[in-house]
């Protein structure tokens, strides 16, 4: 499963549509979709400046979802932070958005707090979170029909760079997938499409955030890295 | 779910890679709370050190003058000038439990800056202070003494570049050292055990209290605390909670009701979750955080603690604001007649009582007096147009 991050309406409006239809026409599993949130904890420089843009220019971000909803070609999940989804309501946010997209990764949300927007009535599969220090058994009380478990590669905010060869990562996923028969799905630290084919021998995927983000005010650039990305892992 | 609530405030709202160290936290905490041994030794570094326990001073003058019975909490007298140093003393003998090499913290006045850096040099921890850039500039004093006590201070230059940002500063650090770094948190607030953590270690200023008004056979009508985060307010109430005592705490009403002119969460904000818990946040329209205003670098937070929130809710105490203006006007009134320069967050608490002195006549107050104002003085100056006299 090969997936980029993007943050919504960044770098304009226009340049974010041609460059999200791109994305599901080239060969990419899924797309996720940054919401900014002006308080982003776990976001690095890179994306946490392009939320910054997105909010400073006042993009209506309900009328890019719209945008999504009508051209979805592939699956579609969102990250974003808990406050985004509490104000919205949890509830109308799932009524509004189920249809629409696959999963939700909520940065600042663990996986034992996700009853809490359960119990106010979120029905988009909350996508799970594994680290080095997951107890692999335990995580299975949080699947619930999710698509994967994301792995954060790294200790550090998104943008940072990974130890691809780390052991205890691989180590780790490996026990994940087994007691969790889920997918596992590599995020945190990929920088180019050799590291993406890197972790595609360990795991079930990868998703790149920061370096797409990079790329998304230069949409040929951009195209070209994201098409690289999507080709990665197949000539192995 | 665990537990970690206050009613429906707090919860651990952070990076999946941040519970084990919270869970760490956890586990010393509620180990060390029932500790006879870890107990002796922070008794004995908040007296011999830190110069508990702190007085119970009547202010003559003022009582006098206004027509109620105002008893100061003088918390200021501690060593470092404010309340702070109860919880960094404690949270570092935690972090030494924790066999934790570096502390992290963030601060706004500075006061936690200093008292965070110098329990560091107390127990030869390394420290970095996140501070954001405008409090850095009005709070120069204090980031040259945590430098002196050997902190690595970082300027934040992001965002609102005050308290806000300096917690985000530090919740990003701890993401990426959390193995040997503990992230000393200033006040009553942030993910769970934290809340729990800063109130049981501030708790002793509302028992060092409760103690001087039972010796002396009565307690006060009305307890009254300023309210950033928190800490001093969770401390002094922590004595008074199981009386019929009122507790009043008073948030920071800036310049005006507009948004981005206070920072009032309680009446002009709204149920949200923002630096690791549930709470009251001030928002804007769309779920972002808004930004506040106040004379007081430690009270210009647009969150509050849980355990505030569900005292709210609960109704077991009112929660007032005082305006700037009144604040510096209590600055004023305190150190003109009782001799004593108080913080600006104290300031709040202070001119909340003045301005509504006629419903106070004839009343014992008890003000916690959580810091000392010599921090403040270029703000002061600055406010009233480059003149302090």
């Amino acid at each position: 499963m090969k997936g980029i991050y993007m943050m919504i309406g960044y770098p304009d409006i226009e340049t974010f549509k041609e460059e999200f239809i791109f994305s599901q026409n080239c060969g990419l599993d899924f797309v996720e979709i940054g919401i900014p949130f002006n308080d982003p904890v776990a976001d690095g420089p890179v994306i946490s400046g392009a939320g910054e843009n997105v909010l400073t220019k006042q993009i209506n971000i309900e009328e890019l979802m719209d945008f999504i909803r009508e051209n979805k070609k592939t699956k579609i999940y969102i990250m974003t932070y808990s406050n985004i989804i509490y104000h919205y309501g949890a509830e109308n946010f799932s009524k509004k958005y189920k249809s629409t997209i696959d999963g939700v990764i909520i940065a600042d949300l663990p996986n034992e707090y996700h009853c809490f927007f359960k119990e106010k009535g979120f029905e988009i599969p909350i996508i799970p979170f594994a680290t080095t220090d997951t107890d692999a058994g335990k995580l299975t009380q949080y699947l619930d029909g999710q698509n994967f478990i994301y792995f954060v590669g790294l200790k550090g905010v998104t943008g940072s760079k990974a130890d691809l060869n780390n052991q205890v990562n691989i180590k780790k996923i490996k026990e994940v997938k087994e007691k969790s028969g889920y997918k596992v799905i590599f995020g945190f630290g990929i920088k180019t499409p050799a590291d993406a084919s890197a972790v595609m021998k360990f795991a079930d995927g990868f998703v790149v955030g920061t370096e797409v983000v990079k790329r998304q005010p230069e949409p040929e650039e951009f195209k070209k890295y994201v098409k690289s990305l999507a080709e990665s892992g197949e000539k192995q | 779910m665990k537990n970690g609530f206050y009613g429906e405030y707090g919860g651990q709202f952070v990076a999946e890679t941040l519970m084990p160290a919270l869970n760490e936290l956890e586990r010393n905490f509620f180990k060390a709370k029932n500790d006879a041994n870890f107990n002796n030794k922070f008794l004995k570094y908040m007296n011999d050190y830190a110069g508990r326990p702190t007085p119970v001073y009547y202010a003559e003058n003022l009582s006098e003058k206004y027509g109620f019975n105002l008893y100061l909490k003088r918390e200021d007298l501690l060593h470092t000038g404010a309340h702070k140093i109860n919880n960094t003393i404690g949270q570092a003998l935690l972090a030494l439990q924790m066999g934790k090499k570096r502390i992290i913290a963030e601060t706004g006045a500075g006061q936690h800056g200093v008292a965070t850096a110098t329990a560091c040099a107390l127990f030869n921890l390394e420290c970095e202070i996140y501070m954001g850039k405008t409090d850095a500039e009005r709070q120069r004093v204090n980031v040259e003494k945590m430098e002196m006590l050997g902190a690595k201070v970082t300027v934040v230059d992001k965002g609102s570049k005050t308290l806000k940002d300096a917690v985000s500063a530090c919740l990003k650090d701890w993401v990426a050292n959390v193995d040997d770094t503990h992230y000393l948190l200033g006040s009553a607030l942030g993910p769970h055990p934290f809340p729990s953590v800063v109130s049981h270690f501030q708790s002793v200023i509302g028992r060092e209290a409760r103690e001087y008004f039972e010796s002396s056979g009565k307690l006060p009508d009305y307890v009254i605390a300023c309210v950033g985060g928190g800490s001093n307010a969770i401390g002094i109430f922590r004595g008074f909670m199981d009386t019929e005592v009122e507790l009043i705490g008073v948030e920071a009403g800036g310049l005006s009701d507009k948004p981005g002119e206070h920072a009032i969460r309680f009446s002009k904000g709204q149920k949200g979750i923002f630096q690791g818990s549930h709470s009251y946040v001030i928002l804007q329209k769309n779920g972002q955080i808004a930004p506040v205003h106040s004379v007081s670098a430690g009270l210009d937070y647009p969150g509050v603690g849980p355990e505030h929130a569900f005292l709210k809710d609960s109704k077991r105490v009112k929660y007032e604001f005082c305006r700037d203006e009144d604040a510096i006007f209590a600055f004023y009134e305190l150190a003109r007649n009782e001799g004593i320069i108080p913080a600006l967050e104290s300031s709040h608490a202070l001119g909340y009582i003045f301005k509504n002195s006629n419903f106070f006549k004839e009343k014992n107050i008890l003000l916690n007096l959580s810091g000392r104002g010599d921090k403040d003085l270029e703000i002061v100056r600055e406010y009233r147009g480059g003149s302090l006299s």
